[in-house]
């Protein structure tokens, strides 16, 4: 049993220290951060839907524009970095391969951004 | 010419797309020009196809286009074949047709259904000429159905008259009848010699005669003949022919005289070998007889000039079925050729008439035309010369033969059938001659009571003074066919095919020795002398002295005789009583106990019941409610996962 | 290279391999239509649109969209005319090219540049011509090919996945309507359930086999039972079909499907129920092929082809029953031809689980196995394709005429519509002698020859149903008096004539001439 677990040692490792970074900044902050206590600021979302009350609420469509666009151009980021790590390995092809890639994103980033995609209102 | 053959029919065909899609943006003569393209293009063709079987070593010429169906043991290929008898066919289905396509620009001329009119020909052709090409028996159905649904289509040309349409609806019914002996036929064929095609049928049937039982040659044979039956108009089938004179006179010419009828004449000589092995014969000869003289004896007191015709066409294909069935092919087939010749002739002049007239079709409004119309009136004497057999014109060669090959087969009952219906052939034609071109013009009595004709316009009579001649564009086919009529006789068709048959060894045409005996001039007298004397008889009765007839129709036998023959001896209606009414009223019964009470009640009210309730738990599923149908997926997901898991075992 | 750590250059296969120009040569006709969409999309971006206007008129769109679908359909039948070379592997075995998937490609960019060119004028008439309907039609057909090539339960995956976005926008494409979004958003909540299914399938699947590649599965199943958890691997393929299932609309997963075509533009309709059905039933018939008749050593392969069978002939007459039993009350056309839409779903099972039966046999060793779905699609695909390219047209206005009463009195209105559409109701019916006529002979044929008499049988007699509810149509369009108030369909331009006529011709032509096409689906079927 204990050998089986051993490879995930670092995994758990790798855990805490996740876990650990994060609860530690947000317990610094809420100790050092000076506080405006307003109703806006107290509410969970500063801005956007409310998050009690009933869950059939409208609001505006435009929220999950801007969220799919966001997560559209952050998976560009997400490739971009193995990318870059391995860039001399994989030589032109690894260029031309991105350079593919980053024309058919930015093919898109000219389609919404034409189509009225960034326009709040 | 093997790969052209195909071009023969396509032709006409391409004439009918652009005529039946674009002829109503074109102008008349763009329409014209296609309408006659086609046929006169298909019969130069079909000289050359013929020109090449008949001369050189006289071999077929056989075009392969691949298969048509191929489903396991079902095997229709997609061939066409000119042998001696389709080229004959050929020739005459072109060389007529072409005629009289030229014809109906003038007969047509002021119709506004101009264009469609030369598509629904066009198309006919078309399928007359797959038809005669097909060298397997499915092919020959494809042409064969055509064929019917052009004739269908062209009877109710003016279809806004309701008899026209009825008389279409007629013929299509009549012709059903027939058709499912033919298709009946044609699986009985399939299963019995698995094959389709008609050298492996002759030949194949030849043998099977010798081998097995005979019983199923004989059931083919006779469900091809009520197949051939429908299509050539014989007892008990021949009823649709007559009203089918409904349509335009070129159709009742080309379709109805000349080609489309003589397509079972056709099928029997093609399946010859078939045919002489089923044992069907003499009552292929029997019906040929009685038709025969049927359709002579109704034509006696016909007044209208396309109903005598149309009886008359009966009449002479009975004597055709009577050669085909002494098994004499060629000759049926040679007075195929002539008729096809004199039959056109007289129903186009009949045409030109009716057209001089403004469509006037009853004869006893008629007379005294010889003077206003000689041309006419002297091509129509021709046809009917050629019609009662008058020595030396083409009808007088080719009905002798018929008759001296029953008498030579040892079939006298039919010969004499055959010979009194030749004297009341040569007597109804010269009394409808004389009625029509001789005597005083009749029609201006009725002058001024205008009545609505066939095509729903207003007639009015015309004045003797206004009757002309018909314009040469329509008189040009005419004096063709004229010269055909009177020399068509000369042409050795039976030996030729005869010679086609010994050299092909193929079973194919005519299996009678066949040669010059003395019995001939014997025939040839007396066959002449029944056209005299039919012919005079009629000048006697119609012409010289008048009030015979009034006299003969006084006498009670005389009186009833008339009264059968002018009701046609009342075939339609007891068609009607015995089985149309019976059919309608059992039609009826089915309809309110089967349809409405069992089918429609129980079986579709019940079925609709039972739909309904199951309905009723699937609409509850399918209202469109996304939980409903998640629940549905995730049991068909578990139902599926339960098969899978459980059959695997 | 050498200062790089050792591990970076392990984790990077990928640089051993890189794609060469054979394989995006093999993919050509796909990048066609990716390009021409992208190049279609942005083109569109900078038209300026005369303000102010019901209709709109952008003739470049049309041609340049339709001209890449018929440049890709031109590449493909040139693969298809090249000499057999049996099946080849690209993109390090992703995509596999055989003479079947081409053959299916083919049906599915046929039904692009149909509906294209048959949508020209509905979109026009409705002020929807905009470049993203060409830009995703081209994209799904495209992302369709790659589903009917690919080789791998991951690329398999991810083109199913692109293929059913773009058909859940297109299903939405009219916005303004209600029923439009209604039938979209149950597709795509259905369809992301499903596709959960689909994707836990395939990981049993690979967890069962240890590969993701068809040929190595197949490979493992050959070597018999030894190392293959069965349990695993029936759970995966039971899974992996109910994901199948749901695209192409069988019975208990086919709830989304009325609603859906309902609401769908005619001509989206047409398109989805042609395309998504060819590219299903071709990944269908190749797993089916696969693990329902690849002999094994150990008992793994009779366990398969016992569950396939079984579930696949419950699927079949469910599909069969239920779809043409629900068609027969309808009232609306649209919906009707849904319905008949997944009656057609079961005849085309059926063709699976004989093609399965025939190759286990051995029947199939000649010939290759599947003709008979092959033979079917085709016709089936020009017939829906026309029917819902005619059905564009009977409206007045931007309003649909889709009950069936409202077609009394066509025939003479618009008689060579009507008469188009005869047609086609008869040969869905499959009366002889029609393309319809001749598939559903093969199919029932091939199953008594398999011995699946039930199956044959319940397919004629279902098919006997279902000559009610299409000939019905034909009744209100010529036997039903009435009509005569309003034009009740506006008459189609070039474009949409076109579409008609070409697709109503094919289907007259494969109805007389059977036997080649036969004779083609023979060539093309699965080794």
């Amino acid at each position: 049993m204990e050998c089986t677990l051993r490879p995930y040692l670092p995994i758990a490792v790798y855990g805490a220290l996740v876990l650990g970074t994060g609860f530690s900044l947000t317990l610094a902050s809420s100790i050092f951060g000076p506080r405006v206590r307003r109703l806006e600021k107290e509410s969970t979302y500063e801005c956007g839907s409310l998050p009690l009350g009933s869950s059939r609420e409208r609001f505006s469509v435009k929220f999950y524009l801007v969220a799919i666009l966001f997560v559209l151009f952050d998976i560009e980021t997400v490739f971009l970095v193995p990318w870059a790590v391995v860039y001399r390995s994989m030589g032109l092809f690894g260029l031309l391969e991105m350079l593919a890639f980053m024309g058919i994103l930015l093919l898109g980033f000219v389609y919404a951004w034409k189509r009225g995609g960034f326009d709040w209102e | 010419m093997e790969s052209a053959l195909i071009l023969i029919p396509i032709l006409p065909f391409l004439g009918f797309l652009i005529n039946g899609l674009l002829g109503h943006k074109m102008p008349r003569r763009a329409v014209s020009f296609f309408a006659c393209a086609g046929p006169a293009a298909a019969a130069i063709l079909s000289l050359l196809a013929f020109q090449q079987v008949a001369g050189g070593e006289g071999k077929a010429i056989v075009q392969s286009l691949g298969d048509w169906i191929r489903a396991g043991s079902l095997h229709v290929p997609f061939g066409l074949k000119v042998d001696h008898l389709s080229g004959v066919m050929l020739l005459v289905i072109t060389g007529v047709g072409t005629l009289i396509h030229v014809y109906s620009l003038g007969y047509m001329r002021d119709d506004p259904g101009y264009p469609r009119f030369f598509a629904y020909l066009n198309l006919f052709m078309a399928a007359m000429l797959v038809l005669v090409l097909a060298n397997n028996i499915v092919l020959l159905f494809l042409g064969w159905e055509g064929v019917g649904l052009c004739s269908y289509l062209l009877i109710g040309f003016w279809y806004k008259d309701l008899s026209n349409a009825r008389a279409g609806m007629k013929a299509f019914v009549v012709n059903r009848v027939g058709d499912f002996g033919f298709v009946l036929g044609v699986f009985l064929i399939f299963v019995t010699f698995g094959t389709f095609e008609f050298d492996a049928l002759n030949a194949g049937a030849a043998a099977k005669v010798t081998v097995s039982d005979s019983s199923t040659l004989w059931w083919i044979g006779i469900l091809l003949f009520v197949g051939a039956t429908g299509k050539s108009a014989q007892i008990p089938l021949y009823v649709w022919l007559p009203d089918a004179m409904a349509g335009p006179t070129p159709v009742s010419a080309l379709i109805h005289a000349a080609t489309m009828v003589t397509s079972g004449i056709y099928l029997l000589a093609r399946l010859s070998g078939l045919f002489v092995a089923s044992g069907v014969l003499p009552i292929v000869a029997t019906i040929g007889a009685l038709t025969a003289l049927l359709g002579a004896l109704i034509a006696l007191t016909q007044t209208d000039i396309k109903k005598v015709l149309a009886y008359s066409t009966v009449s002479q294909l009975g004597y055709m079925f009577l050669g085909a069935g002494v098994g004499a092919f060629g000759v049926a087939v040679f007075h195929l050729v002539t008729h096809a010749f004199f039959k056109a002739l007289l129903f186009l002049a009949a045409g030109a008439v009716i057209h001089s007239l403004h469509h006037e079709q009853d004869m006893r409004k008629m007379g005294g035309l010889l003077r206003k119309l000689p041309i006419t009136a002297t091509v129509f004497l021709v046809g009917a010369l050629a019609l009662s057999g008058f020595p030396l014109t083409a009808g007088f060669f080719s009905k002798d033969e018929i008759l001296h090959e029953t008498l030579h087969g040892g079939h006298a009952l039919l010969y004499a059938v055959g010979f009194v219906t030749a004297i009341l052939t040569a007597f109804y034609t010269f009394r409808q001659f004389c009625m029509v071109f001789l005597g005083e013009y009749r029609g201006s009595a009725h002058e001024g009571h205008g009545h609505h004709d066939t095509r729903g316009a207003l007639v009015h009579h015309a004045d003797s003074s206004e009757i002309r001649e018909s314009p040469w564009v329509m008189l040009g086919p005419l004096v063709i066919l004229g010269l055909l009529s009177l020399g068509g006789g000369f042409l050795d068709v039976p030996g030729f095919l005869l010679g086609a048959a010994h050299e092909t060894q193929a079973a194919g045409v005519g299996t009678e020795a066949h040669g010059p005996d003395t019995g001939k001039l014997t025939g040839w007298i007396l066959g002449g002398s029944a056209a005299i004397v039919g012919i005079l008889a009629a000048f006697t009765a119609f012409q010289w002295s008048p009030g015979l007839v009034t006299r003969l129709q006084g006498t009670t036998p005389g009186k009833i005789f008339a009264r059968l023959s002018y009701n046609k001896f009342y075939v339609d209606e007891a068609y009607d009583l015995l089985l149309v009414r019976p059919f309608s009223a059992v039609s009826l019964i089915l309809f309110y106990l089967i349809d409405r009470a069992l089918i429609d009640c129980v079986l579709v009210g019940g079925t609709g019941f039972f739909v309904r309730l199951t309905g009723s738990a699937l609409r509850r599923i399918q209202t469109g409610r996304i939980p409903t149908y998640t629940v549905l997926l995730v049991a068909g997901v578990v139902g599926l996962l339960t098969i899978f898991l459980w059959a695997a075992g | 290279m050498q200062n790089l750590p050792a591990i970076l250059l392990e984790s990077s296969p990928v640089s051993l391999n890189p794609v060469t120009s054979t394989d995006l040569l093999a993919i050509l006709p796909v990048l066609i239509l990716l390009g021409t969409g992208a190049v279609v999309l942005v083109m569109d971006l900078f038209q300026s649109v005369p303000a102010g206007e019901g209709e709109t008129r952008k003739p470049v769109l049309h041609f340049l969209s339709i001209l890449g679908a018929v440049i890709a359909g031109a590449q493909i039948c040139g693969a298809l005319a090249a000499p057999d070379t049996g099946a080849t592997s690209f993109f390090r075995d992703a995509l596999r090219i055989d003479k079947f998937s081409l053959a299916m490609s083919l049906l599915i960019v046929l039904g692009a540049a149909f509906s294209l060119l048959g949508a020209a004028d509905t979109l026009r008439r409705r002020g929807l011509e905009h470049g993203e309907f060409h830009a995703l039609i081209l994209f799904s057909a495209a992302s369709m090919i790659l589903f009917t090539q690919s080789a791998s339960l991951i690329m398999a995956f991810l083109s199913l996945e692109t293929l059913s976005m773009s058909v859940y926008v297109l299903t939405a494409y009219t916005r303004e309507e209600k029923r439009s979004n209604e039938g979209a958003l149950k597709y795509f909540i259905l369809g992301s359930l499903s596709t959960g299914f689909l994707l836990l399938g395939l990981v049993f699947i690979y967890g069962a086999t240890r590969s993701t590649n068809l040929v190595e599965i197949e490979a493992a199943l050959r070597g018999g039972g030894a190392n293959l958890d069965s349990p695993l691997l029936l759970c995966g393929l039971a899974l992996t079909l109910i994901g199948l299932s749901f695209k192409i609309g069988a019975f208990p997963f086919h709830s989304w499907l009325p609603d859906a075509y309902e609401g769908a533009l005619s001509i989206v309709t047409g398109f989805m129920a042609v395309t998504v059905k060819v590219a299903s039933f071709a990944v269908l018939l190749r797993l089916a092929l696969l693990f329902g008749s690849t002999p094994s050593a150990g008992t793994i392969g009779a366990e398969l082809h016992a569950s396939l069978t079984a579930a696949l002939s419950t699927l079949a007459v469910l599909t069969m029953v239920f779809g043409n039993v629900v068609a027969l009350v309808q009232r609306s056309l649209k919906r009707m031809l849904a319905y008949s839409a997944i009656a057609h779903t079961g005849y085309l099972l059926v063709g699976v689980i004989t093609a399965m039966e025939a190759k286990r046999s051995g029947l199939a060793a000649g010939t290759g196995a599947g003709q008979a779905v092959l033979f079917y699609l085709f016709p089936y695909a020009l017939m829906t394709l026309g029917a819902f390219t005619c059905m564009s047209y009977l409206g007045r206005g931007t309003e649909d005429c889709e009950s069936l009463e409202s077609y009394r009195g066509l025939g003479r209105q618009q008689p060579v519509l009507a008469l188009g559409i005869l047609l086609l109701m008869i040969s869905f019916a499959g009366i002889p002698p029609t393309a319809g006529f001749w598939g559903k002979l093969l199919i029932f044929r091939q199953a008594i020859d398999t011995g699946h008499w039930g199956l044959a049988l319940t397919g004629i007699v279902t098919s006997v149903v279902s000559v009610y509810y299409y000939l019905s149509v034909v009744v209100n369009m010529y036997m039903q008096p009435g009509g005569e108030n309003e034009p009740l369909s506006t008459e189609p331009r070039t474009c949409g004539k076109l579409a008609i006529l070409l697709t109503v011709g094919a289907v007259a032509i494969v109805g007389l001439l059977p036997d080649t096409f036969f004779r083609l689906s023979m060539a093309y079927s699965l080794r």
